[in-house]
């Protein structure tokens, strides 16, 4: 483990990935600060930029971008009372209030401290915390894995939103696209319709991109793209001690919640932002002014929430390979194109590759702080970006992205329908996170069922004869009906 | 002009129901392999879970009565419409006029349907946005990206392209 520290030190401490995390943070900012650029979809529009890079350098870009779309989505929440990412929706609770008060730079600094210490409490966390679940995960079997994978798959049931059904269907329709290509056991072509570039798959990438990215920008021209016009000026970012004081047992509770949140697949930082946020609202009885009158303790729950849920979702991605939420689910894609599998294994054959990971998050925060407080001033006005100029260009981003990914003409197509059935979707309400579900986790699940199947002769036995793999799927039972309850008590 | 699509869980579950049975019947010609588990044995399952939840959700839809529908405004079909057309239209003109032409001639379209105005700005935006993801990509990430085999950009742009060795034909 501390050879793979080291190992992953001297990979981030290098000028390049230094730069490339820069880099990120400073686009991630950018985009978190436009309303309805979430982190999501700036991870995917940008992913092909790191297909040239070596691993780690694009995961350094990558993760800049994340922390720094995820912080920055707290700017217009506090200024015009809209959530630039749908993480910092709970934000507007208290930052908003401050900014009718006249104190939005109170706001974006208690926000920023709030952002750092979520996101380094929580890297430190997994650090330590990863490396032991990797452990136990390499001791696992076909029967545990293909219990992961349906555990994982189950999921959906919780993240459906209103209708269970349809959050099923979004994620089988993904596990029904992954099916395309060569069957994993024989070899043989499956769904490919004479095609034969469909034999290597549909490529997960492109799909994201259609649907975080395309999906988007069409939902945006339906609803119009207007400019937004903010003139307000923010001073007095650098936070006080007192308000530091202030904030202290509310940011770190925050943030060790939203870590354990954030390591819940599926959970994502908006539901961590929600649960700290209501927390905090519950434990401070004494909160002067109210919650929702414009405290910065609300301020800083939530946004230590959201921020520290973001290294959370890398847990069940590095160690499972099962993406924590959309972004990470990208990155896993993003690791893919590389020949890299996330899951128990990479810790044995990539331990660099993990800790500068880890390292490299550390580090994004640091610079979130250093970018946030000195450059709050120029943020602010970037919200007022004309969309005229910006959709189209990102709509040539998911363009070039879906063709970069192996020069196919294919992809771009593939990219475009995902895009059109994705806004299709979205239309009717269909969460779109569950069918990113289906698409990594079907093959996993697929594969590993087949292979117990293939081992045990055909017997089910194989299943449910092994303890670690009964009581994972129990607790995909659990997670399949507690929804279906809820949703009808 | 507004218009309500009425039923839209009904008329879903009712497709869902067609796509459950079309893997089944894609499905016919897939070998069953050894055992149970062919290529086929997997998507049938996930085409049986379909249908179920179809089922569930069309039913919902008709015990409830369903109240779902929704309002949608001529100019919002249009709008959204006209960006997925000039999307998939720069898509089909990558291959033919490369990817400088082809996105410089995008952008300007799309930004002028944005409801861009400034000759300028949009003259500026889309050249520089396209040259700057030329270089991006096939220079400094050695990306290729299309060529077109009839405008010869390659030649016109400057010597730091033939930097590149990532320029597809």
């Amino acid at each position: 483990m501390l050879a793979g520290f080291f190992e992953g030190l001297s990979l981030v401490f290098q000028p390049l990935a230094l730069s490339l995390i820069v880099l990120g943070v400073t686009i991630g900012i950018v985009m978190g600060s436009i309303p309805g650029m979430t982190a999501t979809m700036t991870v995917a529009v940008l992913v092909s930029l790191t297909f040239g890079m070596n691993p780690t350098e694009g995961m350094m870009l990558l993760l800049g971008v994340y922390g720094g779309a995820l912080y920055a989505g707290s700017i217009p929440a506090i200024l015009i009372r809209t959530p630039g990412t749908p993480s910092a929706a709970a934000t507007i609770f208290d930052g908003f209030p401050l900014s009718e008060q006249g104190s939005a730079g109170r706001a974006i600094g208690v926000a920023t401290v709030a952002s750092f210490v979520g996101g380094v409490v929580s890297v430190v966390l997994i650090t330590f915390l990863s490396p032991q679940i990797a452990t136990v995960a390499l001791s696992m079997g076909s029967p545990e894995y293909f219990a992961i994978a349906f555990f994982g798959l189950t999921i959906i049931a919780s993240i459906s939103g209103d209708s269970v059904a349809k959050g099923m269907l979004s994620g089988l329709l993904g596990m029904l696209i992954a099916t395309v290509g060569l069957d994993p056991t024989l070899g043989q072509p499956r769904f490919t319709f004479g095609v034969p570039e469909l034999s290597a798959g549909i490529e997960f990438i492109a799909v994201m991109i259609g649907l975080f990215g395309l999906a988007e920008g069409l939902d945006r021209y339906r609803e119009g793209i207007g400019s937004l016009d903010v003139k307000q000026d923010v001073a007095g970012i650098t936070p006080s001690l007192s308000d530091l004081k202030n904030i202290r047992n509310v940011t770190l509770g925050s943030s060790v919640a939203g870590t354990l949140i954030g390591a819940i697949p599926g959970a994502g930082g908006d539901i961590a932002a929600f649960v700290t946020y209501n927390e905090a609202k519950r434990w401070v009885t004494d909160a002067t002014p109210a919650f929702g009158e414009g405290n910065v303790k609300g301020v800083a729950a939530a946004e230590s929430g959201n921020n520290s849920s973001t290294a959370g979702a890398l847990v069940p991605t590095l160690t499972l390979g099962i993406p924590g939420d959309s972004v990470t689910a990208i990155l896993i894609g993003a690791l893919l194109v590389h020949g890299i599998q996330p899951g128990p294994g990479l810790f044995e054959k990539e331990p660099g590759l993990v800790f500068s990971i880890f390292i490299g998050f550390f580090v994004v925060y640091v610079v979130i702080l250093l970018l946030g407080l000195l450059g709050a001033h120029l943020w602010v006005r970037v919200i007022n970006f004309p969309p005229k100029y910006l959709w189209p260009s990102i709509l040539v981003f998911c363009v070039v992205g879906a063709f970069a990914l192996r020069a196919s003409v294919l992809d771009m197509w593939v990219m475009v329908a995902a895009g059109v059935i994705g806004f299709l979707l979205r239309m009717d309400e269909y969460p779109l996170a569950p069918m990113v579900l289906g698409l990594i986790l079907g093959p996993i699940a697929e594969q590993n069922l087949r292979r117990s199947l293939e081992l045990s002769n055909g017997s089910w036995d194989i299943i449910y004869t092994s303890p670690v793999a009964v009581a994972i799927l129990l607790l995909a039972g659990v997670s399949l009906v507690t929804p279906v309850v809820l949703e009808h008590r | 002009m507004k218009a309500e699509i009425r039923h839209t869980d009904t008329v879903g579950s009712i497709l869902w129901l067609l796509l459950a049975g079309g893997i089944f019947l894609a499905s016919e010609d897939l070998p069953v392999g050894t055992a149970e588990t062919g290529p086929a044995f997997y998507p049938r399952v996930i085409a049986v879970l379909i249908g179920g939840f179809a089922l569930l959700q069309l039913g919902r839809s008709v015990y409830e009565a369903e109240a779902n529908a929704h309002t949608i405004r001529s100019g919002q079909v249009k709008t959204v419409g006209a960006v997925a057309a000039l999307v998939a239209i720069y898509v089909l003109s990558l291959p033919w006029l490369g990817f400088v032409t082809a996105t410089t001639t995008f952008l300007v379209v799309c930004m002028v349907y944005s409801g861009a105005r400034s000759v300028v700005r949009i003259g500026t935006s889309a050249v520089g946005v396209s040259l700057l993801l030329y270089y991006l990509f096939v220079v400094f990430l050695r990306v290729p990206l299309p060529e077109s085999p009839f405008i010869p950009v390659r030649a016109i742009l400057p010597g730091l392209i033939h930097a590149g060795h990532g320029v597809l034909y």
